[in-house]
């Protein structure tokens, strides 16, 4: 089977100088749940908006179902529908995200853009604001929500569009442990439900609950390695190269020392020292 | 998860297919390209604090001496009255670019739309023997008498005078060569360096904080703008009507106004936990030395020669 998502030697730069991703192929599959990983400033962003169709690589080709996603193509209003209402893309930043006067309107946003009969759109708009438990803030302004709460709203306003993948970058940024948790859940079960989940995140916590296939970006914006989740997260020399880990400075019983920690993987302790 | 997943979203294959004829072309609307534009502030810092990091030739100057050349020289330029001395100053100001790692396109493309629509687009009527009277190169129309209206005075004939074209060139000339010498300068010293050396200049601390408060404000602005864009763009299905378009505008502007504030209210509150009294020191190193004194004081006499000789 084809994959859903697709690049071909893609390169992206702001300047000449200034390189975000070089020589990126790589494909994603239908339902998959699909990891990019990789330091601050790596290019995990940028690499998402190409996915999205929100930038569009300077060198190289990205294909979603087969069909080639540019410019040109995306001003074509079918291709666009068809493109846009199959990707949902959930930024880091929820606070961007939202443009509508309430939370209603930011979850109507796109099933009035689909053309979703009133009564229909409405009862999808409830659904989910069911689901994300936020019934309460429906007439609110968007800027009158806390972090969280946007966060959910922002989810809630991809969902409602029903689309086929899911991009998100940094997902659990700004949360509480509780709404990650049940952000985690959520993307579980769509995922069961046969959608495809692309993330980016810098917290290997993730990447060890979701268990997915994962993408290391390097330092040097390329691919350092692709593979499974458990063959990335115990490849120690890979993520320290790609300053995924790192030795960190804390305390035990008094006493102050230094050791790899992501804050679970290669936490170990020898209690006769420390 | 207690919440229960609505179906519509765990129902497979119902996604909107893709339809094989072409739909209609999506328009950018005018506020659209605003937005786009809009960010390109930022490409343009980061290309300017790039160039000004290779130092070859005039780069290598201090940003007090390049500021001192640059003040000169614009009001050199704004003084020449010869044709000749616009010319020697282009083509000064272009031997100065060669020996820089500025790349020509990235000064003169520019130099070239500003200078045709602010220096020739404007001052194209003055070349008539209306406005300036001379020799007639080239008739455009002929009427049978001499006509007047109120101040105006149209004559027989009407035409393009060689004076009206020296003026024209001149004028052209003028813009063409501030603009061309303000990329040289803002391609040559970063905007920080810059801002530091006016203080050299006995500029007041207050004000040269305001200015670089106000441009990284934009900066920072121009990003939130560009990501504000990508998320609208994430769900912009089809065309949208200019109204639909200009609420959504008109909501993000009211978004960008509350950010603002907030921002300020932020630095305000950083600046006052680390001791702002309302006094700013701003310390520089950027003084100049002997040997660029020489080359400044070469370079500045030719530019008051230039502008005061007459050719």
């Amino acid at each position: 089977m084809a994959p859903i998502i697709k690049l071909e030697s893609v390169h992206y730069g702001y300047t000449s100088s200034h390189i975000a991703l070089a020589d990126i192929s790589f494909g994603i599959e239908k339902s998959e749940i699909f990891t990019v990983i990789g330091s601050n400033g790596c290019g995990k962003s940028t690499l998402l908006h190409i996915m999205g169709g929100l930038l569009f690589p300077r060198e190289g080709k990205m294909f979603f179902n087969d069909k080639e996603v540019s410019e040109p193509r995306l001003s074509d209003a079918n291709f666009n529908k068809y493109f846009r209402s199959n990707i949902g893309f959930v930024f880091q930043n929820s606070d961007i995200q939202l443009f509508c006067p309430t939370v209603k309107d930011e979850l109507l946003f796109a099933p009035q853009q689909l053309a979703i009969s009133e009564e229909k759109a409405q009862s999808m708009v409830q659904e989910v604001m069911k689901m994300l438990e936020i019934e309460y803030l429906a007439d609110r302004p968007t800027y009158m929500l806390s972090g969280g709460e946007k966060k959910r709203v922002a989810i809630g306003s991809v969902l409602t569009m029903n689309p086929e993948v899911l991009i998100l970058d940094e997902p659990t940024s700004g949360l509480d442990p509780k709404t990650s948790a049940f952000l985690i859940e959520l993307l579980f079960r769509l995922n069961e439900a046969g959608k495809t989940i692309i993330m980016a995140t810098h917290r290997l916590e993730l990447v060890n609950h979701f268990q997915s296939r994962v993408l290391v970006l390097s330092e040097k914006h390329t691919i350092e390695k692709i593979g499974s989740s458990e063959e990335i997260l115990s490849d120690k020399d890979l993520l320290l190269k790609t300053n995924l880990i790192s030795e960190y400075p804390h305390q035990h019983n008094g006493v102050i020392h230094k050791h790899l920690t992501t804050g679970f993987l290669f936490h170990k302790h020898n209690n006769n020292t420390h | 998860m207690n919440r229960e997943i609505p179906s519509f979203l765990l129902e497979n294959g119902r996604q909107i297919p893709l339809l094989i004829e072409k739909g209609q072309k999506i328009k950018m609307t005018f506020i659209d390209r605003t937005i786009k534009s809009t960010f390109s502030f930022i490409w343009e810092s980061i290309l300017q604090y790039e160039l000004s990091l290779n130092r070859l030739g005039f780069q290598r100057l201090s940003s007090t001496g390049i500021l001192i050349f640059f003040l000169i020289y614009i009001v050199c330029i704004n003084l020449t009255h010869s044709l000749y001395g616009h010319l020697i100053f282009a083509a000064l100001i272009f031997g100065l670019l060669l020996t820089t790692s500025i790349r020509l396109s990235a000064v003169y493309v520019k130099a070239i739309i500003l200078s045709f629509l602010f220096g020739f687009l404007v001052m194209v009527p003055a070349c008539l023997n209306i406005f300036a009277p001379g020799e007639v190169v080239l008739t455009l129309a002929r009427f049978q008498s001499e006509k007047k209206f109120l101040i105006y005075h149209l004559p027989e004939v009407v035409g393009i005078t060689y004076e009206g074209i020296v003026l024209v060139l001149r004028m052209f000339f003028k813009v063409f060569n501030s603009v061309s010498l303000t990329f040289l300068v803002i391609y040559s010293v970063p905007f920080e360096r810059l801002m530091k050396s006016l203080r050299l200049m006995k500029v007041p601390s207050i004000f040269i904080l305001i200015i670089t408060m106000s441009y990284k404000f934009i900066y920072t602005m121009a990003l939130t703008i560009e990501e504000m864009y990508l998320a609208l763009k994430s769900r912009w299905i089809g065309n949208f009507s200019q109204d639909k378009t200009r609420h959504i505008i008109a909501g993000r502007m009211g978004f960008l106004f509350r950010k603002s504030y907030q921002r300020y209210e932020e630095v305000y509150k950083a600046m006052i936990s680390r001791g702002f009294t309302g006094d700013v020191i701003i310390k520089t190193n950027e003084k100049i030395k002997l040997k660029e004194a020489c080359l400044l004081i070469v370079l500045i006499g030719a530019g008051v020669i230039i502008s005061i000789l007459k050719f």
